[in-house]
């Protein structure tokens, strides 16, 4: 049972990159805090080794201890932060996700894919309609081949038919040297 | 049994005209975090071209006005991590968005 619209729905994109925004300029905030008191430390430490008296070394070991403390709470700030930070980046990744999947869903083209039955039916027209064509372009070539099958060559002008003519083929197959031109003119006549 | 609202059908004139102005308005943060104003004449010139743009109540311009404030977002996202780097994909991304106030205007035409 539901009165009330989903509190996500109301937040836009823009909300949520000012967040990100935010969390990303106070996480470096806290790195360079973190930083900062590293190098405080470590400079603590090397001013420790020149100190001789042992009460301004209890007093600086103090101090150090301070800066770690410091600097434990400052990385615990800036991994809250991080852990935040993560979680906006998939919400804006989610708002995206859903914005194009509506817009994609609102192309009509892809809409009509809900209808699959008319999907099929277009299909199988296509279909049917490629196949009657490849078979008008079959029956021509049949078609073709009959034709061409009655036709049978004309020996008169393709083939060997006066008695001359079988005389210079049969000369073509002699094992002999070629004779000039004139010898075969005078065998012929 | 759940209530749903009556979806208001159709964007308004309103509707456009603050999209319109937030965009407009975020490219004063976007030259704020341009720390070295390396992008700074891009952007002022991208703020002129959203202040003159004109609202409609025609669906399609204000679907590429909201992807245009959509490019502003990540625009902001990117200038506020970038250090003092050129980031190539800004000057992509304002590209994007000359592009997108182009196919508006062309889209108000029809």
């Amino acid at each position: 049972m539901c009165f009330f619209k989903n509190k996500f729905e109301t937040l836009t994109r823009e909300e949520v990159v000012d967040t990100i925004c935010m969390l990303e300029r106070d996480e470096s905030l806290c790195e360079d805090r973190v930083n900062a008191l590293t190098e405080d430390i470590k400079a603590k430490l090397m001013e420790g080794k020149t100190l001789d008296n042992p009460l301004q070394r209890t007093f600086l070991v103090k101090k150090i201890t301070l800066l770690q403390e410091k600097r434990e709470r400052a990385i615990r700030q800036a991994m809250y932060i991080l852990y935040n930070l993560r979680l906006s980046e998939r919400l804006k990744d989610a708002i995206d996700d859903k914005a194009l999947v509506k817009k994609l869903a609102s192309i009509r083209s892809i809409k009509y894919f809900k209808d699959q039955r008319a999907l099929a039916l277009f299909l199988n027209d296509a279909l049917n309609t490629k196949i009657k064509e490849e078979d008008v372009l079959t029956d021509a070539d049949d078609t073709f081949k009959a034709i061409e099958e009655m036709y049978s060559e004309n020996l008169k002008i393709y083939g060997i038919s006066e008695l001359n003519e079988d005389s210079i083929l049969a000369f073509f197959e002699d094992e002999d040297p070629k004779p000039k031109v004139s010898e075969m003119n005078e065998e012929t006549k | 049994m759940c209530f749903k609202k009556k979806k208001r059908l159709g964007v308004t004139y309103i509707d456009d005209r603050k999209c319109l102005l937030l965009a407009a308005q975020s490219v004063d943060v976007l030259i704020a975090l341009d720390k070295d104003e390396l992008y700074k004449d891009r952007l002022l010139a991208l703020q002129d071209s959203l202040l003159y743009l004109s609202p409609r109540e025609n669906q399609e311009v204000f679907d590429i006005d909201q992807k245009i404030a959509e490019k502003i977002g990540d625009l902001k996202l990117i200038l506020n991590k970038s250090d003092d780097i050129k980031d190539e994909s800004i000057d992509k991304i304002i590209t994007t968005i000359f592009v997108m106030i182009k196919e508006r205007d062309a889209k108000e035409l029809k």
